[in-house]
């Protein structure tokens, strides 16, 4: 009996003193350890799903009543329109630039298509300060970290995957983005179709906030903002980011405006994301795959 | 102890720990209440000393598996596997349980909110110093200690509010635990 305790004891010292060790190993040493996070997720997957779905039934992530189901359909449409029209005038602009390039014999990168993923979101992170999503689509299916992006209701953005599993993926939503990452937003006006832009990052709030362009003119509170930012993956360009919520004159600079954007929904919350992946990149894997089968 | 009734409540708690927690939550403030916690708290105040605190590092441990800790390193934002800090913090908490309990009224709401609220302060405020201690040698963990300790106690204070509703939850289901009577007195 005594020599069962001193077992146990001894046991339970080595757990200790091992997840000490582990505690405090630099993230390079103890990346092996994120093998063991993947059967952990998928093992209580199906718990945290359910109560996912019951808590996006409770708490949607629309943000007011939810319009009936044909304007819902119309909205939809014109966004994704507007979003085309705006990547066509985006697209005009990228091919004077690489006619160019191309007169000076500069190489450009092909042409992108996008293969839409949808996902269902199982969950968050077990420590809510990270404020990721969990997504139930990995690599498996083509989902590549800092490449694919998520969308939901159609054309709004909810943020990057910034890690792709076998079968799962953690996308971290703009508005939790940490503070040094800045975004580049267009602020779309009657005058201005491809915007003016803005500089801004998550306030931590819910909202995105941040300088807007010195020269813009007719910007107003509720004008949507998008995205167009050239550090972003192609498939998040126009995608939008939300609406203006308010705009003041910055303390330190009075003739420059902070601006503040609010998605039109509350994307933390959202049940399904559709996650926009390169095609090439898919096709990529799939050979990968392919070639590792051989 | 019962333990394959008690890792069945476990993947439970933990399923609503993470599905629930968006909904819970204060905005993107990141207050949101701990299941695994206020399980701990049930556990710890019902069970021997040593099976109290194997629970702790095992809570501790799930929680840290299911972890996605955001970096923001040279390549770009990630995430990272941080193990540890939630089962050390878990441990203490549940140590802290059994200390106290022999002072407390099980079957007090009052004495289940101050216990969850105390079990979720110390695992929090361990979490935190680790990570803060990461953060001046390991570039890919950038914390503030400030807004950690603000937010951690914050969800400290809505788990000792949760706590109670939880034990309630749990107390018909004492019997499956199958916690040796007299444990506590015992230990």
């Amino acid at each position: 009996m005594r020599r069962h305790s001193d077992h146990t004891s001894k046991a339970f010292l080595l757990a200790v003193i091992a997840l000490l060790l582990l505690s405090f190993a630099p993230a390079r040493l103890s990346r092996w350890t994120r093998s063991l996070q993947d059967p952990a997720v998928v093992l209580v997957a199906p718990v945290a799903h359910s109560a996912s779905v019951l808590a996006h039934f409770l708490r949607p992530a629309q943000r007011g009543p939810a319009p009936p189901k044909e304007l819902r359909d119309t909205l939809r449409e014109r966004d994704r329109l507007a979003r085309r029209y705006l990547v066509a005038l985006q697209r005009i602009e990228d091919l004077e630039r690489r006619v160019e390039s191309l007169q000076r014999g500069v190489s450009v990168q092909p042409d992108i298509d996008i293969t839409p993923i949808v996902a269902s979101v199982i969950g968050s992170s077990s420590d809510p300060r990270d404020g990721v999503l969990m997504v139930r689509a990995g690599t498996s299916q083509g989902v590549q970290a800092r490449v694919s992006v998520a969308v939901a209701t159609g054309e709004h953005l909810v943020g990057r995957v910034v890690d792709a599993r076998a079968r799962h993926s953690y996308v971290l939503p703009i508005t939790r983005a940490p503070h040094e990452e800045w975004m580049q937003g267009a602020v779309i006006t009657r005058d201005k179709p491809l915007g003016w832009l803005c500089q801004i990052r998550a306030a931590r709030d819910g909202t995105l906030a941040g300088d807007l362009e010195a020269d813009a003119v007719g910007v107003d509170i509720g004008q949507t903002v998008r995205l167009r930012d050239p550090s972003w993956p192609q498939a998040a360009q126009m995608l939008i980011l939300g609406t203006i919520e308010r705009i003041y004159p910055k303390e330190n600079a009075p003739l420059r405006r902070t601006v503040v954007v609010r998605p039109a929904i509350d994307i933390e919350r959202v049940s399904e994301v559709v996650l926009r992946t390169p095609a090439v990149t898919t096709q990529a894997n799939a050979d990968a795959d392919e070639s590792d089968a051989q | 102890m019962n333990w394959a009734f008690f890792i069945i409540v476990a993947w439970f708690s933990l399923g609503l720990e993470l599905g629930l927690r968006d909904a819970l939550g204060l905005g993107s403030s990141g207050i949101a209440p701990s299941f695994a916690i206020a399980l701990l708290v049930f556990v710890a105040m019902h069970a021997p000393r040593h099976i109290a605190l194997w629970t702790g590092l095992a809570l501790g441990l799930a929680l840290d598996l299911t972890r996605a800790g955001v970096s923001a390193g040279e390549t770009g934002v990630s995430t990272i596997a941080v193990i540890g800090p939630g089962a050390l913090g878990c441990l203490l908490a549940a140590q802290l349980i059994v200390t106290v309990r022999a002072m407390m009224m099980r079957r007090s709401p009052l004495a289940a909110a101050a216990m969850g609220f105390s079990a979720a302060a110390i695992a929090n405020l361990v979490i935190a110093g680790v990570l803060t201690a990461r953060s001046w040698y390991d570039p890919a963990i950038e914390v503030s200690a400030t807004a950690e300790m603000t937010s951690r106690l914050a969800s400290a204070v809505y788990t000792g509010v949760l706590t109670p509703i939880v034990v309630l939850a749990l107390a018909p289901l004492t019997p499956f635990f199958g916690f040796a009577p007299g444990a506590v007195r015992a230990s």
